[in-house]
């Protein structure tokens, strides 16, 4: 059976309607994931059928109840797994798109809770920059200057990263209400 | 006051969160939620299942419904007296705008 490999599939298709129009559309092309487990951050692992019409939902829940998910499958949705807590449903159909989010109101409130999550983890860089900046500082004041060759590595990294997040929550602004 | 607190969190109300609220003045789970507002809109209103998961857990949350039974891992709410008073006021302020909008038409 052919196989495909995505790497940080949520880390390019950071706003949740562009993650799930992906995956929609790589199963209109007959790529499917049957199941989505921690890994799937890091890579993912498409199987080739036949083409499917499939509606994705991407959802942020920290702590699901049994109701979340009943009240999920009552609607007739499947869940695949999920991602930390970034739980993905599946629905197939034909004719109108189904919506598990069908106003404007929760879909904004859903993407808020993913933008809040990024932004928390840009808040942590931004601390850990100012620390390692402060070390920068207590190295040259001791001489030590391979502690400051170390900690400017780390400033730099924890910028990318944190440029990353900042840029993300960009995008999730600009799709705030789909 | 509670009553305030809940009066400036709802009134605004949007109209899926009216409708559910409204959907609740009987016991009603999730899925019949949403079959009812379908038959009252004639179809124009669907609601997803993460709208009608979000919608309870605020109401709830803030006390304008309660659980009033559970069977077959369904739970059926019912709205409260905090949330009649909620749907009264939120309703006598739709009444207001209608009035003055129907001189428009």
């Amino acid at each position: 059976m052919e196989k495909k490999t995505v790497w940080f599939s949520a880390l390019r298709h950071v706003a949740p309607a562009d993650y799930e129009l992906w995956l929609e559309s790589l199963a209109a092309e007959g790529w499917n994931i049957n199941r989505v487990g921690q890994t799937s951050s890091t890579y993912m692992v498409f199987t080739k059928t036949e083409a499917k019409q499939y509606r994705y939902v991407f959802d942020l829940n920290a702590f699901p109840t049994e109701d979340y998910f009943n009240t999920y499958t009552q609607f007739g949705w499947e869940c695949i797994g999920h991602m930390s807590s970034c739980y993905i449903w599946r629905k197939a159909y034909s004719g109108v798109r189904p919506e598990a989010f069908s106003d404007r109101e929760s879909r904004v409130r859903r993407n808020k809770r993913v933008k809040t999550v990024l932004l928390i983890c840009f808040s942590f860089l931004l601390l850990a920059i100012a620390a390692a900046a402060v070390g920068i500082g207590v190295a040259a004041w001791r001489g030590e200057i391979g502690d400051c060759a170390a900690l400017g590595v780390n400033i730099v990294l924890f910028g990318l990263l944190a440029g990353y997040l900042w840029w993300a929550a960009r995008q999730i602004d600009r799709h705030m209400e789909e | 006051m509670r009553l305030e607190h809940v009066r400036k969190r709802f009134i605004p109300m949007s109209e899926t969160m009216f409708y559910i609220l409204f959907s609740l003045t009987q016991a009603r789970h999730g899925y019949g939620i949403m079959q009812h507002v379908e038959r009252l809109t004639n179809g124009r209103i669907v609601l997803g299942a993460g709208t009608i998961y979000q919608s309870l857990s605020k109401l709830e949350k803030e006390g304008l419904i309660a659980v009033a039974r559970e069977y077959d891992r369904k739970k059926e709410y019912l709205i409260t007296p905090v949330g009649r008073i909620i749907l009264q006021e939120e309703a006598a302020r739709i009444c207001e705008l209608y009035q003055i909008a129907k001189g428009l038409v």
